[in-house]
């Protein structure tokens, strides 16, 4: 998306008022519009509750257009986002939902310009019960009054029939459920290892196989240091923080090192799972 | 003075029928929260189309504008969700199927989506309900698409391969997190169904979902 430059150049003390306003309101007609629709808070749940228990909680909605909406909820399964390195665990079966879990106080409200609405609901935990359920509620977004077929045919051009699609924005809110008190954070490097197989760049890569062997999701974060034979740090390289690993999934965190300088070295990787739980793995190699 | 006040009164007038008269076809939805925000987007909220005459045929389009703020990785796919679908006129539909429903809900004609990204290719919209619906798997190999969802852009994660850039090093300046099924907007969904000598006269709807899926 290309933004527009609004900046003038204008000494703003040599103006009249008059002038100034005029400018002003030239400027609000050329900005290009920004008139934002339906503002959902959170973007995301991450949550805690023990079994046997209801969770409540709260939605916040707020028509930012100039017309009535309407907003439908509901809940449905999560929406995973793989990645190229991810490797599934060998069912492929999917994790637990708490899809049917998830009650809203309504489902359906009509939202009037500028107004906000909060919107309570709550997620009612079984009992016996432990580690995490996932869902996505999902919030539709409508115009009111959604036209019908309007379309008339000429005389001389009747149809043989009649199309009509209705286009709904739908936005995803990702859920995730942690049982209180059964939570296990564990995961383990499962390989590192170096591959050259891009030396007419100089460039080597590492790999790093990490698998969550707990029973909950984890975001960690992966940081590479590389001494040489002297155990002189040369290169500190990170990951960032890699998207979700489910419990029984792997995930290859790969790493590279452009430009290294032939010698003996030692890398050793240390990934942050986060609540201060840290793994490391090293390897010695020659370049 | 008075002069200059009725002419800013009218600018301001006109100003407000302009914003009134362009939002009243545009939605958008824009998050917020404790993650990035992605911008918003807007969609064209409905097609109509008259039929009259078989074969293959272009029956609208939906225009997307939005805008993008960072390295974020969502996915923006597209699908129908016929179960909701009741027909024109008819309540209750047993079956699923993707594409247009006839009103009595017994006939399907699919649809298919074509992208500027997507080149020449018009890609199948599926239905969400269909039991052979495949989510997004990224392809091992540039040509492979192991997956049947219908995808118009998606930004893989950080530690994707292909938006590290020409010098393969991710986090460096040269990487290119848009990645390469990303667009500028606005840009044009055109959609597209097939009204073969077989298709059964008559009324045809669907329920389009243009749905964002943000980090999870």
């Amino acid at each position: 998306m290309k933004h527009r430059c609004t900046q003038m150049p204008f000494k703003a003390t040599q103006m009249s008022t008059d002038m100034k306003k005029i400018i002003l309101l030239l400027i609000l007609i050329l900005l290009p519009k920004l008139s934002w629709a339906a503002e959902v808070q959170p973007a995301k749940l991450e949550l805690k509750a023990p079994e046997g228990k209801t969770y409540n909680g709260v939605l916040t909605i707020v028509n930012h257009k100039n017309y009535d909406m309407d907003i439908i909820l509901s809940s449905s399964s999560y929406r995973y986002v793989f990645t190229k390195n991810t490797i599934f665990p060998d069912d492929k079966a999917k994790l637990p939902s708490c899809q049917n879990w998830i009650k809203f106080e309504q489902d359906k409200y009509e939202v009037g310009p500028g107004e906000s609405l909060r919107v309570n609901y709550s997620i009612i935990v079984p009992e016996k019960i432990g580690g995490e359920y996932l869902a996505s509620i999902l919030v539709d977004e409508k115009e009111v009054s959604t036209p019908e077929i309007t379309q008339k045919p000429k005389k001389q051009d009747m149809p043989a029939g009649r199309v009509k699609i209705a286009v709904t924005q739908r936005l995803t809110i990702p859920v995730y459920l942690i049982i209180e008190g059964t939570e296990k954070l564990a995961a383990e490097i499962k390989d590192f290892k170096l591959i050259k197989d891009n030396q007419e760049q100089n460039i080597v890569e590492f790999q790093a196989k990490l698998k969550n062997t707990g029973n909950i999701h984890i975001r960690p974060k992966g940081n590479l240091i590389i001494m040489n034979s002297k155990g002189k740090i040369v290169k500190n390289i990170s990951s960032g923080e890699i998207l979700p690993i489910f419990s029984g999934y792997a995930q290859i965190i790969p790493l590279w090192w452009k430009d290294p300088s032939p010698g003996e070295y030692t890398a050793v990787i240390t990934i942050d799972l986060g609540n201060n739980s840290l793994l490391q793995k090293k390897i010695q190699f020659e370049i | 003075m008075k002069k200059i006040n009725i002419i800013l009164g009218i600018l301001a007038f006109s100003l407000l029928l302009l914003v009134g008269s362009a939002s009243a076809t545009r939605q958008e939805i824009y998050t917020t929260g404790a993650v990035t925000s992605f911008g918003t987007y807007s969609f064209t909220e409905n097609i109509n189309f008259l039929v009259t005459s078989p074969g293959e045929q272009e029956i609208g389009s939906i225009i997307v504008d939005g805008t993008y703020n960072g390295e974020y990785p969502w996915i923006i796919r597209v699908y129908t969700d016929n179960k909701q679908t009741g027909g024109v006129s008819e309540g209750f539909i047993q079956q699923t199927g993707a594409g247009l429903v006839s009103s009595d809900g017994k006939f399907f004609i699919p649809i298919a989506i074509n992208c500027p990204n997507f080149g020449n290719e018009w890609l199948f919209v599926p239905d969400i309900n269909d039991p052979g619906y495949q989510n997004y798997i990224p392809p091992s190999k540039v040509d492979e698409r192991p997956y049947n969802e219908c995808i118009i852009m998606g930004i893989d994660p950080r530690n994707a391969n292909w938006v590290a850039g020409p010098d393969r090093i991710l986090f460096s300046e040269d990487d290119n997190p848009l990645g390469d099924t990303t667009l500028e907007t606005p840009f044009e969904i055109r959609i597209r169904a097939n009204f073969d000598r077989k298709a059964v006269a008559g009324d045809y709807t669907a329920n389009l979902y243009i749905e964002i899926i943000p980090a999870p």
